[in-house]
């Protein structure tokens, strides 16, 4: 036991130091000397704005755009520290946030374009962009967008190549590239939005000088606010706008053109109408083309002239003040047609971080909970992790009301709620357990299965790069049937998984001879094994079959044989068969704890495969780590079940314990 | 539970059989296999065609892709992974047996007692749910109807377009119809696709109608085909009628294939009696509702004109559904729909009335189930707008939501007496000690 627990430690320090690798080096100076006042990004980062359907803060927006083209939660690398007079310059680690990272990509372009940004993890991709490299290494590279953007159309290319290729016959290099590729166009269409205000216009010619008070610059403001003035003279310079007496009129054309036909991205400009009247949010290029057109907004103009104020602004104090003020007009437009409640409240959720909280108290719990098992005699240490869990467990459901109140939806609308949803009530479940046959060990495991889940949810959302809150589509909205069928459902999964770390519990008890598959805790691990899987089958019966009542509504079937209806149903099949052949005898304990384990394995087929397979109507979330952790959890499954089902074959019947057994620790609770 | 009867004459033995619980685990686990084998079989066939081999089926022979973290552990030349060919009955047959086996031994031979109400409740409802099941596999039929958005002047009517339906053709199935020209109206007899079946490959069927002076011989049924015109670099091993010919069409590797979407086609010779021979090639086209007219393949024989069509089956609707106004909200800034419905008038002998059918949202009428659907043009989206809608036709529509109710009364009983009785119980204490 000893040697197994010094080499995991030993290989969890290992893991640790490889994360904590010196990050990559930026390339050039930094343009950006001062660092954003901290609690100027608070503020922007509850910026509202539209996006995918959706108002959001902007740092949602930050994020998940961060997620989706980095991979991680935070911008890293090393740059020299600014230049003191006559001393080497010295290096320091920079560390962005999201919404510090988004602030660089709008205002310091230049700079944001080479942060080490896009992840290849195989060398195989630097060789197809022909890039320069020292072989496989344990790490990762990182390349910049510019960088990247200059090889664009090789990457381009090779990713269409890539998808041309039935999928059996994709290589790692060919899913690496294709995401390269949507993540190079993802940056490129963000980097694009706001390229009209990244400079200001020249005018020339006297003429057109006149029309824009004698200014031989101009920004886009200036502009807008002449919209009607200078369509006026561009209808009246008529076909003969390259002549030299109207300037640059023609590049001043050409600029507008191309500043209103650039790529759509979030909508910056809030909805001007009062609240009683349809309206909708509008992008810099949707604003400049109606101001062409005749339609120009006076507020819109005043908004985008404080933003490209802040966007070339000479110093920190200027560029501040002008964001600040842009902001502030964009949320007075928003809040005055009801637009940005749910704002601050998710910048409130995504601030606060609840579910974060949870994890780390589940993970001190645990701790706690071990400490418990190890000093068998001691209740306070008992009592502790009992409150932490409850602790967390509030924690959780706390974040989960949060983003019910955002979204006005049900806790479960997308696949990214279940991990937190699961985690919670398979914590809760075991807790429960725990509570009813005091054996310290489904504690340890309710601890465990909390944080897990948590910390999946986590990895999940980088790894996604998608909005957890996006709208859902429109057979799926109706609070009533998402309020009944997936949290019933969800529960069955989440109590599904919680008997199969029950189970696990017991075979390692007695494959591991921690104690005697019939002293009082191998009993007790069985009962509780057999009490979370009646409850799991009450719940999933009900719950499919619920599903398919609503199906029969929406789609007009009530079953489909679609892969996720088949899933769950496989769900049911295995538990009624494993309580029957519990009745009829043909199961005791060890069959039962192998059963449940196989149990366990169906319930991560159902739950995420079922979606992996890219058909049917559920086929709603795919990424290939994901595929990575589904096959991760077969096998962890799988172990179990072949150690204890080669124990049972090798050791039908145990000989009783002679002494106290080793793992008294373990089974005593008095 | 089930009573350990002493009684040995046989049929006892075969009904303690037949009722036994080992025999409902043996055939949950198939059922269950069937279900695993029958989802990862989707990956590479249609959702309906697995339905048929794997589930309505009696017997099958279920494939297994053999794969391990997503990748095929052998390719065959063509990319296709290698798979592991496993013969099992089909889940129709395992059903209707474990149908038996739960009517025998969880309600005949269990033991009407308190003690077990929570158990017999469950398992009334379970056999509620595989009666509803049987009853819809067996009695249902859908298909869709699409209707074009009516515009509110009579002037702007486009006598091609339907606006108004009182009937619905199917998703899938097909059927022959000899369209006999009657003046005055079109009498029809039909000949089920089923029938045609033989004519697949070099079979042939001939069809002779009662009473009609001709013969109607089919051959070469194709059930996913196009018809192309046959020009000078083509070859073919069909027969070309009027420079066109019929070929086989294959869904690609990698895409899914859609069984609603495969048209079949089928040659016909008319032969008369007076020794006339009429050639054809006939295509069930999709229907549209751009297109209310059909062109059926007409010929005459003794003054008299006859059509034939290979057409989707038709079923009529006691009732007509007008579209009066189609509607769709997206997301703000998106393409994609927050809602769509249609805005109806069904009208039928008894008088007209309103209604809204959205999603989630049918319209349930002398037994008809009419659902949303599809919606169009797409994506550009209208007017003019059609709306598409799935009816439906099931005399167990509403039972698997009563066998829910009595599903979740029966477990709530049976597993809370349980969870109180081992609360109170002195098992709990001798385990806790």
């Amino acid at each position: 036991m000893h040697r197994f627990l010094v080499s995991v430690v030993l290989a969890a320090v290992a893991l640790l130091a490889s994360c904590s690798r010196q990050p990559p080096r930026l390339q050039g100076e930094l343009e950006r000397a001062a660092p954003w006042p901290a609690d100027f990004v608070a503020r922007f980062g509850a910026l509202p704005l539209q996006h995918e359907g959706r108002v959001m803060p902007f740092a949602t927006l930050a994020a998940t755009t961060l997620y989706a083209v980095h991979g991680r939660r935070d911008v890293q690398f090393v740059a020299p520290a600014a230049a003191v007079d006559g001393e080497i310059p010295t290096l320091r680690t920079v560390k962005l946030s999201p919404t510090e990272w988004l602030l660089d990509v709008w205002c310091f372009p230049g700079q944001a374009e080479r942060y080490p940004l896009f992840r290849i993890e195989n060398v195989g991709v630097l060789e197809v962009l022909g890039f320069q490299h020292d072989g496989q290494t344990q790490g990762f590279e990182y390349l910049p967008y510019g960088q990247l953007a200059a090889q664009g159309q090789k990457l381009q290319d090779a990713a269409q190549a890539a998808e041309r290729k039935p999928q059996p016959r994709r290589s790692a290099v060919d899913d690496h590239v294709i995401r390269l590729f949507r993540q190079l166009l993802i940056y490129h269409r963000l980097h694009q939005q706001l390229a009209a205000l990244q400079g200001e216009m020249q005018v020339d010619g006297e003429a057109l000088r006149a029309l824009f008070d004698g200014a031989t610059k101009l920004r886009l403001e200036g502009l807008l606010q002449k919209a009607d003035a200078f369509r006026a003279y561009v209808k009246q310079a008529g076909e003969q706008f390259e002549d030299e007496k109207h300037g640059n009129l023609s590049q001043l054309l050409l600029f507008l053109s191309e500043a209103a036909s650039s790529a759509a991205g979030p909508a910056l400009l809030p909805p001007l109408l009062p609240r009683a009247q349809a309206d909708t949010w509008h992008t810099v290029p949707e604003a400049i083309d109606r101001a062409m057109r005749g339609g120009a907004d006076v507020p819109h103009a005043a908004m985008i002239g404080r933003l490209q104020d802040g966007l070339l602004a000479k110093d920190m104090k200027e560029r501040v003040g002008s964001l600040d003020a842009y902001r502030a007009a964009v949320a007075a437009a928003a809040a005055a047609r009801g637009e940005g409640e749910t704002v601050a409240l998710e910048s409130y959720y995504y601030g606060a971080n609840w579910h974060f909280h949870a994890m780390m108290t589940f993970v001190a719990g645990f701790l706690l909970a071990v400490a418990a098992c190890a000093l068998p005699r001691n209740r306070l240490l008992w009592g502790l992790a009992m409150g932490f869990g409850a602790l967390a467990v509030g924690m959780l459901v706390a974040d989960v009301w949060l983003r019910c109140l955002i979204t006005g939806h049900p806790p479960i609308t997308r696949l990214y709620d279940t991990f937190l949803f699961i985690g919670g009530v398979g914590a809760l479940t075991l807790l429960i357990a725990e509570w009813l046959l005091r054996r310290r060990v489904a504690l340890v495991l309710a601890l465990f299965c909390g944080a897990l889940f948590i910390f999946f949810a986590r990895l999940f959302e980088v790894a996604d790069g998608q909005d957890t809150m996006k709208p859902l589509q429109a057979v799926l909205l109706s609070n009533f049937w998402l309020g009944v069928h997936v949290p019933t459902m969800n529960i069955g999964y989440a109590a599904g998984v919680a008997a199969a770390l029950v189970a696990m519990a017991w075979i390692a008890v007695r494959a591991l001879r921690i104690d005697h598959p019939d002293a009082p805790l191998a009993k007790s691990l069985y009962r509780m094994a057999y009490g979370v899987t009646c409850f799991s089958l009450a719940t999933s019966v009900v719950g499919t079959i619920l599903g398919g009542v609503w199906a029969n509504d929406s789609w007009g079937r009530f079953w489909g044989w679609d892969p996720k209806e088949n899933g769950a149903l496989l769900i049911c099949l295995a538990q009624i068969a494993l309580l029957h052949a519990r009745m009829s005898g043909m199961v005791r304990d060890a069959g039962f704890a192998l059963w449940t384990v196989v149990t366990g394995a169906i319930v991560v087929f159902s739950w995420f495969h079922t979606n992996l397979l890219g058909v049917g109507l559920h086929a709603y979330g795919f990424s290939s780590e994901l595929l990575t952790g589904v096959w991760v959890s077969y096998t962890v499954l799988g172990v179990f079940f072949t150690v204890g089902a080669v124990d049972v074959l090798l050791r039908p019947k145990p000989a009783p314990f002679e002494r106290a057994p080793s793992g008294g620790a373990l089974a005593a609770g008095r | 539970m089930t009573a350990a009867t002493a009684a040995s004459s046989p049929v006892a033995r075969a009904l303690a059989l037949l009722g036994s619980m080992k025999l409902s685990v043996w055939l949950l686990l198939l059922l269950a296999a069937l279900t695993w084998l029958g989802t990862l079989a989707q990956v590479g066939k249609s959702t309906h065609e697995v339905q048929r081999e794997y589930f309505e089926s009696w017997f099958v022979v279920a494939e297994l892709p053999l794969s391990v973290w997503g990748h095929a552990l052998y390719l065959r030349d063509d990319g296709t992974p290698w798979q592991l060919r496993i013969p099992l009955p089909g889940a129709y047959p395992v059903m209707a047996l474990f149908c038996v086996n739960l009517i025998v031994g969880g309600l005949l031979r269990m033991k009407w007692s308190w003690r077990n109400a929570g158990i017999l409740v469950t398992h009334i409802g379970i056999v509620l749910l595989l009666v509803a099941g049987a009853v819809k596999l067996h009695a249902s039929y859908s298909g869709m109807l699409a209707v074009y958005e009516h515009p509110a002047a009579e002037g702007q009517r486009l006598a091609s377009r339907q606006y108004e339906a009182a009937n619905f053709i199917s998703f899938h199935d097909y059927e022959l119809a000899l369209l006999v020209d009657r003046g005055e109206s079109i009498e029809e007899r039909l000949v089920p696709e089923s029938t045609l079946w033989a004519a697949r490959g070099d079979g042939a069927v001939t069809l002779r109608a009662d009473g009609l002076p001709f013969t109607v011989e089919v051959r070469h049924f194709v059930d996913h085909a196009s018809v192309l015109p046959k020009g000078p670099m083509v070859q073919t091993r069909m027969p070309v009628v009027d420079g066109a010919f019929v070929r086989a069409e294959s869904w690609p590797v990698g895409v899914q294939p859609k069984s609603e979407a495969e048209i079949p086609a089928c040659y016909v010779t008319v032969r008369s009696d007076a020794g006339d021979r009429f050639e054809a090639i006939l295509s069930g086209d999709p229907r549209v509702p751009k297109d209310r007219n059909r062109y059926p393949f007409p010929f005459t024989v003794r003054g008299q004109r006859y059509g034939l069509d290979l057409r989707a089956v038709v079923y009529d609707l006691p009732f007509a559904v007008r579209l009066d106004k189609f509607q769709k909200l997206d997301h703000p800034g998106t393409m994609s729909p927050r809602d769509f419905r249609s805005f109806v008038t069904v009208a039928d002998a008894a008088g007209s009335q309103e209604a809204q059918i959205f999603m989630n949202n049918p319209l349930r009428r002398d037994g008809y189930v009419v659902y949303q659907t599809n919606w169009g043009p797409q994506p550009a989206g209208g007017p003019p707008w059609y709306s598409v809608f799935e009816v439906a036709w099931n005399p167990s529509d509403v039972w698997p939501a009563i066998a829910c109710i009595v599903i979740w009364i029966g477990l709530f009983l049976h597993f809370g007496k349980k969870l109180l009785g081992f609360l109170d119980s002195s098992a709990r204490a001798s385990l806790n000690q």
